[in-house]
């Protein structure tokens, strides 16, 4: 079942106005303007990194490798 | 106690012969069931005749007092083992090559079904040249074997979901970026395109067991990813390597023990989907019997 998020965070992706919600760990914080940008960079990322993108709802996306 | 001839050949022809029938009829090809390319049946046939000779060698041997023949009854046994080896080797090779994984349970369950064809191919064998040497028949020899063969199936025969387990068609629903199928959240889905897709063409069913037994048995991990990897090799998946959101998903209703199947498939079609499912092998090496257990029942009265 290696399908599930058992991976680790490779980036987030955090709206600017979000900012509190991020702090620097691991993984690379790339900030977007606004949600059109946020799904484009999230999307371009996870075809890259075969990583899933999950939406924490907060204005904080992180990428989750899977594979 | 000696043989003729005649009655010699005619015991160890026909057993031989009924082995390899027996053999042969359990190597259909089937849609899931590794070998389904001529070298794979060439090979098991092969092994299908030699544990057929050696189950049809062993009663004139017993006969003529050569006891020390048992002991190739003790290699055919290891032969046999080898044979389930290499069954889980190449098939463990090839999950590397699967989008969707068979999961090891599935593996070694294949690989003991292809063992214990071996042991049936030379059970019948015994048995046919037994019947031989007793009528001194052929034409009796072979309806034994051939009553052997049609019993084995009763031995062999396995058990699918569809018998420990309704499969009901269900929906999927999105609460924000999750993925939920009857209230229980599956997976966050944070890209708008992967949402649209799933919705439509997601598929959800919902495995309800039929008791105790299979309650326990379908919560296993390896059930599941057989599950996955026969529904995801039957229709296909939209998923690619670089797309995991599409992947498809198994979990389970903690409020009633359901297990919940996601998939996102090229064919979308429900019904297909339900049946399929129905007609997995519910995978015996992982499958529990608490109802056996008096502690287990206490619980769950």
């Amino acid at each position: 079942m290696e399908v599930h998020v058992t991976g680790y965070i490779i980036a987030i992706v955090a709206l600017r106005k979000a900012k509190d919600n991020v702090l620097s760990g691991t993984a690379p914080i790339i900030y977007v303007e606004n949600e059109e940008e946020q799904q484009k960079i999230s999307m371009y990322l996870s075809r890259i990194f075969k990583a899933a993108v999950h939406d924490l709802e907060n204005g904080v996306f992180i990428l989750v490798k899977q594979y | 106690m000696s043989i003729n001839h005649e009655l010699y050949i005619s015991i160890v022809v026909c057993g031989i012969a009924l082995g390899t029938l027996a053999r042969f009829i359990y190597l259909r090809v089937d849609y899931r069931q590794y070998p389904t390319y001529p070298q794979g049946y060439m090979t098991h046939l092969t092994l299908g005749i030699i544990s057929a000779a050696l189950g049809a060698f062993s009663v004139p041997a017993l006969i003529e007092k050569q006891y020390t023949a048992v002991t190739f009854l003790a290699l055919a046994a290891q032969q046999f083992k080898e044979v389930r080896e290499i069954e889980r080797a190449s098939l463990e090779k090839m999950e590397a090559t699967e989008l969707v994984p068979r999961g090891a349970a599935y593996i070694e369950n294949i690989a003991k079904i292809f063992e214990a064809r071996n042991y049936i191919a030379m059970a019948v064998a015994t048995l046919t040249s037994l019947a031989v040497y007793l009528s001194k028949s052929v034409i009796i020899g072979t309806i034994v074997g051939g009553l052997a063969i049609y019993l084995s199936r009763y031995v062999m025969k396995i058990a699918y979901i569809r018998d420990i387990a309704e499969v009901l068609p269900s929906k999927i629903v999105f609460k924000g970026p999750l993925l939920c199928v009857e209230d229980v959240v599956l997976a966050d889905i944070g890209l708008k395109e992967g949402r649209e897709i799933i919705e439509k063409f997601g598929m959800a069913v919902i495995i309800r067991p039929k008791g105790l037994d299979s309650l326990i048995s379908i919560n296993n991990l390896g059930i599941r990813q057989a599950i996955l990897h026969e529904a995801a090799n039957q229709l296909g998946l939209k998923m690619n390597i670089d797309t995991p959101e599409l992947a498809p998903l198994t979990m389970n209703n903690n409020e009633n023990g359901d297990i919940i199947v996601v998939m996102v498939a090229m064919k979308p079609d429900i019904d297909a989907f339900v049946e399929i499912i129905k007609n997995v092998p519910a995978i015996e090496t992982v499958r529990k019997y608490p109802s056996k257990s008096r502690g287990a029942r206490k619980a769950f009265n």
